[in-house]
């Protein structure tokens, strides 16, 4: 009986007839799962990774220290620090340039986990493509400017104990002490 | 000789010579002790109580740094107790610490980052606020931030105890301590860089090399500095071909972990943007950038056609003693085999010579002391030698040798023993202190030689000796010596009495002898001079001269001088070549037509009409250089050389103590190794003459080189110091020639007597293109007793007229006062310009043909107005 | 003046058939990638003119400035002749296609809605096809391409073993029209479709054409020969531009004319199936009928996964033929029988 059964199943097609009558269905339902991108994007989880964008704090004052541990951290080897003494505080350091090359940037975000002032943060930026490729070696302008457009909240300054900011300024009205003129 | 005891540390039974402290047997038992204040160069402080450890029996913690192994000690630095006393301790630190890490340059090598991690608790109680310093200038060159100090007081003891400079102190109490200069001044020390390296915290930096890197990306190479002839290891650190910083590791090498401002700071002439870096020809008065195939081909077509011209006599060569072994050998090869001159001269021309040369006639041997020795010496007598400035190392070594009881050091030198600032001053430190006039060192050593003959001479002495100086010194009383020095004759006994009755008696000489008229006499004497006070040959005393380059004693060993060949074999008749002042003079008068110069510029250490003159008349001028300079705008080809960073090699240091050299980073632009331009030269001509079956020499590195020499060397070579001398010196005690006279004192006629020598700063002219060495000094002026200043009526920075009253032009510069100097004697900088030398005779040496041209008598007078 | 005018009819006509099947070609492949991505759930070409209605012009335009590579080693006479050899045969069949009833007559002249009726129409079209296979061979073998000849031999392998069944599943309507022709062929199915030949010799025949013009075709479940991901694209793997498309065309000519030869050998042509329904053009039915044949050529991809090749050999000679075999002798006995 069972084979019987089989059998007819095979001279019929059944098992064809059965997809096609599948497919048949999927064409009248008319239903589309794909995404029609570029007329509809994507929607971003909370926690996508795109292009890494430099913060400031709310006074404007950007808060990256050019302290290199995300040049340390790049498993691509993509980031470029050089860092200098601040002209305006004498021993607080930033970051004079500062370059990442997006086309060697996966997006892996450690160097977010790596800043310890938290002065990069990924934005959601993905859509880098130009048909200049100096465009993507990002400096550290370029940074600063997405960033004020990903991240238009920005972090507070922590405050230091006795407001060491202030002290500087004080410092800096009244002159350094045994400061000597060529002695910087 | 020291016994062993036993202990136990952590339940593991070790045995250390007595005495070990506790923290370095702890080494030997695998347990780490964290450490802040502990420094194995440093009397034990115990005053950062982070090394606490439980010793049994024993009530409450000890410090393991200051508490020494006793036989059957039970030690444990893993209990709870101890655990809670280094939480402790890492929480009190921790918690006045700002939080710099990403900011600290000492990121990466903290001990405090280091001892933080693993000893230190998860969680901190410390709420108050954290104490903030305002923040300080301390010097050009070395950054402060008391914020991050953990007051181990490394940096003060090493200041005192190791430099002797005292420059640091602490200042305030408890929270609010800090470290500072003294009454709050700048700092003005030696900057040697010292606390920079001993500094466990990011307190104390360097500011040259303030955030241009992180440690981790710093590559290290171990090689020896290039500056003056301590032969100091150092580590060259290194970023992607650009050298960031310089440091010495502690406890290794000659200098066992010290630097001077040189050393540490003057890394920055290597990358220096003024670098030569491709090969030039001149053609029209004009340079053009060549390759290196075009340069070599000219350089060769050059060479040979002369040599076919006028004989390969008319061929000299003169290379610079900053270079390798292996490149002087090459050089000289090149010169002697290839090219077939004898005319072949060195660095070690200027002063070096006349003690290698000296040394070697009366001991057979350059190599006696080691610093080992004058570590150990119970009697030091420094001789024309400001160490400080000239070779800080071996002063270190003499402060060393202080620190230990009953040491006497002796000085003779024309400065005075007052000391300005904190920068040590050997006379000040010295037992007794020798001041003499201008020009009447060789007058001194007589005074010497007379007290020791009278007081009885050594043993030891060769009796020809002493009855040909006996002999001699019948012509000598005291008087003329005391007239010429002004020195009295019981400062002579006082003198020869400590000296000659030493144990281990050490003898420095200096450039103040050797740079100076009759140097070579004056050397040859204090040979003598020790022989007869039995302070030779003995252990632990002898004879140790400074040189002023690295590669001074190497220069000549490996037969970079007319009169040596390699190995100090002598050469005589045609085979001694001519010396450099003889290579200008037959320059001049037309018999030299082809000079090939290597890393020298002539115009810096000779009279400059002299030198235009006769460079002037060369047809083919070749220099090999570093930077350009005024030898190389008269060049006919100029050839690129690599500096000490970027080839590897072997120094030879006073001491005779050969290291190793190693590469820190790649040429700089085009630049060769000098070793490898000689070899290629010399592969070219060897192929364009028609030696029958020459063998093109090929050296793939300078290790082939050094095998070479090695094999070529005669086998009385690896002799060094402790070798038997008797041989040596009984030879000379018959051939010697002694004749001894007191020349008249010097007048000055009331005006000044100039010398002209080295700052502390720099060394050379290489200094000056160091960032960081400007930064200190960067402009000459002239220095003066304030008391002749007073008299003068000069103030300190007033521009003050010197000149020579021979046509020479004058020279204007700002003034400085010091108390360092002897009344009536004025100091200059040699390394800025060469007007300063320009208003000094000049005397060549009769015997070694070295150039004296440093001192001389000067009018002062203040620059007129308008 | 006959002739001339006879000859110019002809060739506005071929140039008119010709013209429809490439246009219909074309926007097949359209039609292929639209009705492939409803039945899979998304939208297919979109961007290219309204609903991607633009994109075979913008295909056949990309394909046209390809650069011309002929790969090092290829046999370059060869190389360039196989798409001919493959899209002519494919093209020529239509020839012989009728694709409505009525001539139109404008003065003298008649304009027939075929090209030509001779009377080996079906003979004719199986000898065309099957020098095709040529094509695909010499194709594969002048690429100097250990992929493309292999895919060439498979290719060839395949379409000479259906072609065997494909022809006898014919001989039923050719043995019930008693002619080759295959105007004749379609009268003789006039009247309704139970008159309809899929009706009159029972299904069977049908499906075994239906398969075997699947596997002519080289289309799913039969399209091992240029399946992408296992020859990289078969026989013309070394080839781009213009004769990439020639290829191309030919395949998809291919489709429309074993399409065309099903409609009329057993779905009646541009007869309707119902006398009522006649006021409808015949070249609407037609149309109708060979556009539902394509839609299931499509269909078909949509559903089923690829036979392996010896399972697609083995299938064609063990099932196929001998099932084509009985279906003959089975007719000819019926016809026999029912007309005695």
């Amino acid at each position: 009986m069972k084979l019987k059964q089989s059998l007819f199943k095979t001279i019929i097609f059944s098992e064809i007839l059965k997809g096609l009558q599948l497919t048949f269905k999927h064409l009248l339902k008319g239903k589309v799962i794909t995404q029609q991108y570029p007329h509809q994007k994507p929607t971003l989880p909370d926690g996508y990774r795109g292009v890494i964008v430099h913060l400031r704090y709310d006074d404007g004052a950007e808060i990256c220290v050019g302290c290199s541990l995300c040049e340390a951290a790049c498993p691509s080897h993509c980031i470029t620090v050089e860092s200098a003494e601040r002209e305006d505080f004498p021993q607080k350091r930033y970051a004079k340039r500062y370059i990442l090359d997006v086309t060697k940037c996966v997006f892996c975000g450690f160097c977010v986990q790596a800043c310890p002032v938290d002065a990069l943060a990924s934005s959601k930026e993905y859509e880098m493509a130009t048909t200049d490729k100096r465009t993507l070696m990002m400096d550290k302008e370029a940074m600063l400017t997405l960033g004020d457009q990903y991240f238009p909240i920005r972090q507070k300054r922590p405050q230091y104990s006795e407001d060491r900011f202030s002290l500087f300024k004080q410092m800096k009205e009244v002159g350094f002490p045994l400061a000597k003129k060529g002695s910087s | 000789m020291s016994e062993l005891i036993k202990l136990k540390i952590n339940d593991k039974e070790i045995a250390v010579e007595k005495g070990t402290l506790l923290i370095e047997a702890a080494k030997l038992a695998g347990a780490e002790i964290p450490h802040f204040c502990y420094h194995p160069r440093l009397k034990p402080d115990a005053n950062c109580r982070m090394c606490l450890v439980e010793i049994e029996k024993v009530p409450k913690l000890q410090t393991s740094c200051s508490t020494p192994a006793t036989e059957g000690m039970v030690v444990r630095t893993d209990s709870k107790t101890v655990e809670e006393a280094q939480h402790g301790v890492m929480e009190f630190l921790l918690g006045n610490h700002p939080l710099d890490c990403p900011e600290c340059d000492q990121g990466g090598e903290c001990q405090l980052q280091d001892f933080g991690h693993q000893y230190s608790p998860q969680v901190g109680t410390f709420e108050e606020t954290k104490r903030v310093f305002p923040k300080e200038y301390f010097g050009p060159l070395i950054e402060k931030e008391m914020n991050r100090c953990v007051s181990c007081l490394r940096c003060v003891r090493y200041c005192d105890e190791v430099i002797g400079a005292y420059a640091l102190g602490s200042m305030n109490r408890g929270s609010h301590h800090e470290i500072g200069a003294f009454a709050r001044q700048e700092l003005e020390c030696e900057y040697c860089g010292g606390c920079i390296q001993i500094c466990p915290v990011g307190a104390l930096t360097s500011r040259l090399s303030m955030y241009e890197n992180r440690t981790w990306q710093l590559k290290k190479t171990e090689t020896v500095c290039n500056y003056c002839g301590d032969g100091c290891s150092q580590t060259l650190e290194a970023v992607k071909d650009d050298l960031t910083r310089a440091s010495s590791e502690m406890g290794t090498g000659r200098n066992g972990g010290d630097l001077c401002a040189k050393g540490f700071f003057g890394y920055g002439a290597v990358n220096h943007k003024a670098r030569l870096s491709r090969p030039l020809i001149r053609t029209n008065e004009k340079e053009l950038e060549v390759t290196w195939e075009w340069a070599f081909n000219k350089a060769v077509d050059g060479l040979e056609s002369i040599k076919e011209k006028y004989g390969p006599q008319a061929i000299a060569g003169m290379i610079s003693a900053h270079c390798t072994n292996e490149e002087i050998y090459l050089f000289q090869k090149l010169m002697r085999e290839q090219i077939g001159t004898p005319h072949v001269d060195s660095s070690a021309r200027y002063g070096y010579i006349n003690a290698v040369a000296a040394l070697n006639s009366v001991f057979g041997t350059a190599r006696l002391v080691k610093y080992e020795d004058v570590v150990a010496a119970d009697v030091l007598l420094v001789i024309g030698a400001a160490l400080t400035e000239s070779n800080p190392i071996t002063g270190l070594k003499v402060k060393q040798a202080l620190s230990k009881k009953g040491t006497q050091l002796i000085t003779l030198d024309t400065a005075s023993r007052q000391r300005e600032t904190y920068i040590s001053h050997l006379p000040n430190l010295a037992t007794q202190h020798l001041q003499v006039r201008p020009e009447s060192e060789g007058a001194a050593i007589c005074g010497l030689m007379k007290a020791v003959i009278e007081a009885g001479a050594s043993d030891t002495a060769p009796p020809a000796l002493v009855d040909k100086v006996k002999k001699a010194l019948t012509a000598i009383s005291f008087q003329e010596v005391e007239a010429a020095t002004g020195l009295s004759e019981a400062d002579y006994r006082k003198a020869a009495k400590a000296y000659a009755g030493a144990k281990r008696g050490v003898m420095i000489v200096g450039r103040g002898v050797l740079r100076n008229k009759d140097g070579y006499q004056n050397m040859l004497r204090l040979a003598e001079l020790a022989l007869l006070s039995g302070q030779v040959g003995e252990e632990g005393a002898g004879i140790l001269a400074m040189a002023m380059e690295n590669n001074a004693f190497g220069a000549v060993e490996m037969g970079g001088v007319p009169e040596f060949s390699p190995g100090f074999q002598l050469n005589e008749g045609d085979k001694k070549g001519h010396t450099f002042p003889e290579m200008l003079e037959a320059a001049a008068r037309g018999e030299i037509k082809a000079l090939y110069l290597v890393g020298e510029d002539p115009f810096r250490s000779l009279p400059q009409k002299k030198v235009a003159e006769a460079l002037q008349k060369v047809e083919l001028l070749i220099c090999q250089d570093l930077f350009p300079s005024q030898a190389t705008a008269m060049a006919h080809i100029i050839l690129p050389a690599a500096s000490y960073a970027e080839k590897s090699g072997r120094f030879t240091n006073h001491e005779g103590e050969i290291q190793k050299v190693r590469m820190a980073i790649e040429p700089v632009g085009n630049a060769k190794p000098d070793w490898q331009i000689f070899s290629i030269i010399t592969n070219k001509m060897k192929q364009k003459s028609d030696q029958p079956y020459s063998r093109l020499i090929g050296y793939d590195s300078p290790d082939a080189v050094w095998k070479e020499i090695v094999m070529s060397m005669p086998s009385t070579w690896s002799q060094g110091a402790g070798g038997d001398l008797s041989s040596a010196t009984a030879a000379y005690a018959d051939r010697a020639e002694i004749s001894l006279s007191i020349k008249k004192p010097l007048d000055a006629n009331g005006h000044f007597y100039l010398h002209v020598g080295q700052h502390l700063f720099h060394a050379g002219k290489l200094s000056t293109y160091s960032e960081g060495l400007l930064k200190l000094l960067d402009q000459e002026m002239v220095l003066i007793h304030p008391e002749d200043a007073e008299t003068l009526g000069i103030e300190e920075g007033e521009v003050v007229s010197l000149s020579n009253g021979e046509g020479a032009a004058a020279l204007e510069l700002p003034v400085k006062l010091s108390k360092k100097l002897g009344r009536g004697t004025l100091f200059v900088p040699e390394h800025f310009g060469t007007a300063a030398k320009a208003l000094l005779p000049l005397t060549i040496d009769a015997t070694t043909q070295v150039p004296y041209g440093e001192r001389g008598v000067v009018k002062l007078s203040k620059r007129s107005a308008g | 003046m006959e002739l001339a005018a006879q000859l110019l009819v002809i060739l506005i006509q071929i140039a008119a058939v010709m013209g429809v099947v490439l246009l219909h070609v074309a926007y097949l492949t359209y039609a292929e990638r639209k009705v492939l991505s409803d039945m899979q759930d998304r939208l297919g070409p979109m961007e290219v003119g309204p609903h991607g209605l633009l994109q075979p012009i913008a295909d056949g335009l990309k394909l046209f400035f390809k650069e011309d590579i002929i790969p090092a080693g290829a046999n370059k006479i060869i190389f360039s002749a196989s798409p001919i050899l493959v899209l002519v045969p494919a093209l020529i069949g239509f020839a012989v296609v009728p694709f409505g009833r009525d001539s139109l007559h404008i003065g003298d002249v008649e304009i027939t809605p075929y090209i030509t009726d001779i009377n080996i129409g079906i003979l004719y079209i199986l000898a065309f096809s099957s020098l095709g296979a040529y094509g695909i061979l010499l194709g594969g073998w002048a690429s100097n391409s250990k992929y493309a000849l292999l895919g060439g031999l498979r290719s060839a392998a395949q379409v000479i073993s259906y072609e065997l069944p494909l022809g006898l599943s014919l001989v039923g309507p050719i043995l019930l029209s008693e002619s080759l022709s295959m105007m004749t062929m379609t009268h003789a199915q006039a009247g309704g479709f139970w008159n309809w030949y899929v009706v009159k010799t029972t299904p069977i025949p049908f499906v075994i054409y239906m398969i075997c013009a699947i596997a002519e075709t080289n289309r799913l479940p039969f399209d091992l020969p240029e399946a992408e991901s296992e020859l990289v694209a078969g026989f013309f793997t070394e080839y781009s531009g213009m004769r990439f498309s020639f290829f191309f065309l030919a395949e998809y000519a291919n489709m429309i004319l074993v399409s065309c030869i099903g409609v009329v050998a057993f779905l009646g042509g541009w007869q309707a199936p119902f006398a009522f329904l006649e006021f409808i053009p015949p070249i609407v039915w037609f149309l109708a009928k060979v556009y539902f044949l394509l839609f299931f050529y499509i269909w078909l991809r949509a559903t089923v996964p690829r036979l392996r090749f010896d399972q697609l050999m083995a299938f064609g000679w063990k099932i196929m033929l001998p099932l084509s075999l009985v279906m003959v002798l089975v007719i000819s006995v019926a016809k026999y029988i029912l007309t005695h």
